[in-house]
């Protein structure tokens, strides 16, 4: 083979939220479906958006690269700002990073990005393209959009490497079964090609070309991916997108009260489950506290706990006893489920509970960190872990 | 048994929705108080003050002791508000027994007070459940009928304890709290109504948990040295205890016992040299059915996984061989937080005095109450004898 590595795709990754709706819920509803050629499409949980998507892709990226990460571009069609709380949840603080907002086309853009920097100084980007665009609720617009996210880490020897030559560009058939996703559109598409492509191919993503010359590290199959669904009906969906009013009172705290400061004071413990080792000791502790609970030593070690663990206990919380920051939630998504769950580590903490009918929890039951939406109060999305079956 | 330091008069105000304002609320009770003193006293005697409140729904939150007092003819004497969420009245009461104990005072009130259903239901919910661990728990979704649940959950879990035995709890609490013309429910309930109610927080029913109560409470400790000249009938203070533990639960070592509790009672119990079986009649602090069972097994009155069987099986009924919450508990009179602890002892006192009326049980001569704060952050335990 002539080819070689170049400055190109190491690793790609993908989240596709497990809820779907499908054409025929719609024309069920609304009698009318004005997306010809969908015939389902992927949409966020309640608890999910572009940012929690994100979080999700990158880190599955992250984690098959097995790089170091210089440099973070993220893109989407949303105009939220999301490079402080991705930087944090990913462990990328000191990574330099730019973000592309309200563009189409940003996931590709922020592809483009990745490449020129890291051709530049030869050290590994992480490019996210995440999105879960929306529209007025009921318009035709509104009918094609769904959500998605595409990550890809990018180096100086990628086994898909970046060209000058022609290529073809993926068949459009995947929009079919998710959607269109946005700014997500592309590159999910680029990561199903190259994953289904022989090497030697060479893949357009407008305006860019990849050469593939083996296959990248990750998950690359989203084929698979897409038997993993939760049909949702059209009612749930307008919940899930937020179309319904907020509890009237719940947009302001009136009584208990967690500032942003504070909260993000905590941040590496909130959206990536850091507590801390006790360097006289060695007892694990989270949250982080001030003095070591076993000897009272006061030096630590920051260290990521495992992300996996059980339940050791729960409760399903019914009307009355949600706190108001989740009565919105609450409206929108029914009764859910908190447990105490024991890590693998043997810590233990409380989470709520995602992705879950809350009647099948069960103590013992196996759960995994995920990244989900808290609440918001103050027009501020608080974003932190929950645990979902797994 | 040390007998230092007395009760001299005891009063409280009706429980209940009552929506009335925390000043004519206290001023009832201390009112009652005061009128209960066997031989007259006077409240510009009284010299210091403590007062349990947790501010509930916001109001009054600063110099809220002052302003009960000044309101109720205290007036130019050291008051001040005592706060640990729902053990604030029994911390009150910890206080204002320890300055007499001291020597500092001779006559001392603690009480409580809380207006919990003056306020809309969305405000109610950002102040229920501020007495856990705010960031770790009540953002995971939780208010403490979802922290006790969790706890239930686990008793089950562990010790085979049953829903049925849960509602017993409520169902015997209800019994007592129909004899309690103060009590916020004052009807019976069957065990299938108990087990009918609607689901707050699996496997929590609305009859496990206590309701939203507006009450105050308040009692009058006398030294030694001058508890006579007020009444020939006094209430010793044998003994005080009182602890603290990790706010979240996860924290903790075990989910089926609240360490604050067993430190507080084995505390109360050393000072008083008293053992559980030497108690006759106890208060404890059933803010959820679960939590009445928790408190038979942290003091020492049941072993380890056996306190469901102590409703159930008719153990704690007033008329059982070891009444508790013969008031109605938590459960049926109410729980007005900050109110809650002191109103306790108002109990043990009319039941040490045989004054109880149609809830007095069979002549105890040592009573215990016990006051939990949050979801056993802290606890006060006290004992109480003729």
């Amino acid at each position: 083979m002539g080819s070689s590595s170049g400055v190109g795709i190491a690793a790609a990754a993908f989240y596709l939220p497990r809820c779907v709706i499908t054409a025929d819920e719609y024309r069920r509803s609304l009698g009318t479906f004005h997306a010809t050629g969908i015939e389902e499409k992927r949409v966020p949980a309640y608890d999910e958006d572009e940012v929690t998507m994100a979080v999700e892709a990158g880190q599955r990226a992250i984690d098959a690269a097995e790089r170091p990460v210089a440099f973070l571009a993220y893109g989407t069609s949303s105009h939220a700002s999301a490079l402080d709380v991705l930087a944090s949840a990913l462990n990328l603080e000191d990574a330099d990073r730019e973000e592309i907002l309200g563009e189409p086309d940003g996931g590709v853009a922020a592809l483009r990005l990745a490449l020129d920097r890291t051709a530049a100084n030869g050290r590994a980007s992480l490019v996210i393209a995440s999105d879960a665009p929306g529209a007025f609720q009921g318009s035709p617009a509104e009918h094609p959009l769904a959500a998605a996210a595409a990550a890809f880490v990018i180096t100086a020897d990628g086994k898909v490497p970046r060209t000058d030559r022609a290529g073809i560009p993926p068949g459009r058939d995947l929009v079919a079964s998710v959607g269109f996703t946005g700014a997500a559109s592309d590159p999910l598409a680029l990561v199903d090609a190259i994953g289904r492509a022989e090497p030697g191919t060479r893949i357009a993503s407008d305006p860019l070309v990849f050469d593939v010359v083996d296959r990248p590290a990750g998950d690359l199959d989203v084929r698979r991916a897409l038997d993993l669904r939760t049909p949702i009906p059209y009612e749930q969906y307008l919940r899930f997108r937020r179309y319904g009013a907020v509890p009237p009172g719940t947009e302001f705290s009136q009584g208990a009260y967690v500032s942003p400061t504070a909260y993000l004071a905590e941040a590496k413990a909130r959206y990536r489950l850091v507590g801390e080792e006790c360097a006289k000791c060695g007892r694990l502790h989270f949250p982080p506290r001030e003095s070591c609970l076993a000897c009272g030593a006061r030096e630590w070690k920051a260290r990521p706990l495992k992300r996996t663990g059980t339940v050791y206990a729960y409760t399903i919380i019914g009307k009355g006893a949600a706190p108001s920051e989740f009565l919105a939630q609450q409206l929108a998504t029914g009764d859910y489920a908190t447990a105490v769950v024991e890590l693998d580590d043997g810590l233990r903490v409380t989470s709520m509970l995602a992705d879950v009918d809350p009647a099948s929890v069960k103590i013992g039951m196996r759960v995994r960190m995920v990244f989900r939406r808290l609440y918001v109060q103050e027009g501020v999305v608080r974003y932190g872990f929950k645990f979902a079956p797994g | 048994m040390p007998r230092e330091v007395a009760i001299v008069g005891a009063g409280m105000s009706s429980f209940g929705d009552l929506k009335r304002s925390a000043k004519s609320l206290f001023a009832e009770a201390f009112l009652e108080a005061l009128q209960s003193v066997d031989k007259g006293l006077d409240p510009s005697a009284i010299q210091e003050a403590y007062i349990g409140n947790m501010g509930f729904g916001g109001g009054q939150i600063g110099n809220l002791a002052a302003l009960m007092t000044e309101h109720t003819g205290m007036l130019h004497i050291p008051t001040r508000k005592v706060e640990n969420a729902c053990a604030s009245s029994g911390y009150a009461f910890r206080d204002a027994f320890l300055a007499v104990k001291s020597g500092a005072v001779e006559l001392a009130l603690a009480g409580g007070v809380e207006v919990m259903n003056d306020v809309s239901d969305v405000r109610k919910r950002f102040w229920l459940g501020v007495s856990g661990d705010t960031e770790w728990e009540r953002l995971a979704g939780l208010t403490f009928p979802g922290v006790y649940a969790m706890m239930a959950g686990r008793h089950m879990h562990e010790f085979g304890t049953t829903r049925e035995q849960l509602a017993a709890v409520a169902v015997k609490n209800h019994a007592n709290g129909a004899r309690n013309p103060k009590a916020q429910f004052r009807k019976e309930i069957t065990m299938e109504k108990a087990l009918s109610g609607a689901m707050v927080a699996h496997p929590l029913t609305l009859y496990d948990c206590c309701g939203t109560t507006d009450g105050a409470s308040g009692l009058i400790l006398a030294s030694k040295a001058v508890a006579r000249s007020y009444t020939d009938a006094p209430v010793w203070v044998l003994g005080s205890g009182a602890a603290s533990d990790h706010l979240a639960v996860h924290d903790r070592e075990s989910m089926t016992r609240l360490d604050a509790t067993a430190h507080a009672g084995r505390a109360a119990m050393r000072e008083a040299d008293v053992a559980p079986k030497d108690v006759r009649v106890a208060e404890v602090h059933d803010c959820f059915t679960i939590a009445e069972i928790l408190a038979l097994e942290d003091l020492g009155f049941a072993a380890k996984g056996e306190g469901g069987r102590f409703a159930a099986e008719g153990i704690t009924a007033r008329d059982g061989m070891f009444p508790v919450n013969p008031s109605g508990g938590l459960k049926a009179k109410g729980h007005p937080l900050g109110a809650t602890g002191a109103a306790q002892v108002c109990e043990i006192f009319l039941q040490l005095r045989g004054e109880a009326g149609d809830r007095q049980v069979a002549g105890p001569e040592i009573g215990l109450t016990h006051n939990v704060g949050g979801s056993g952050a802290t606890c006060a335990v006290h004992l109480f004898g003729r």
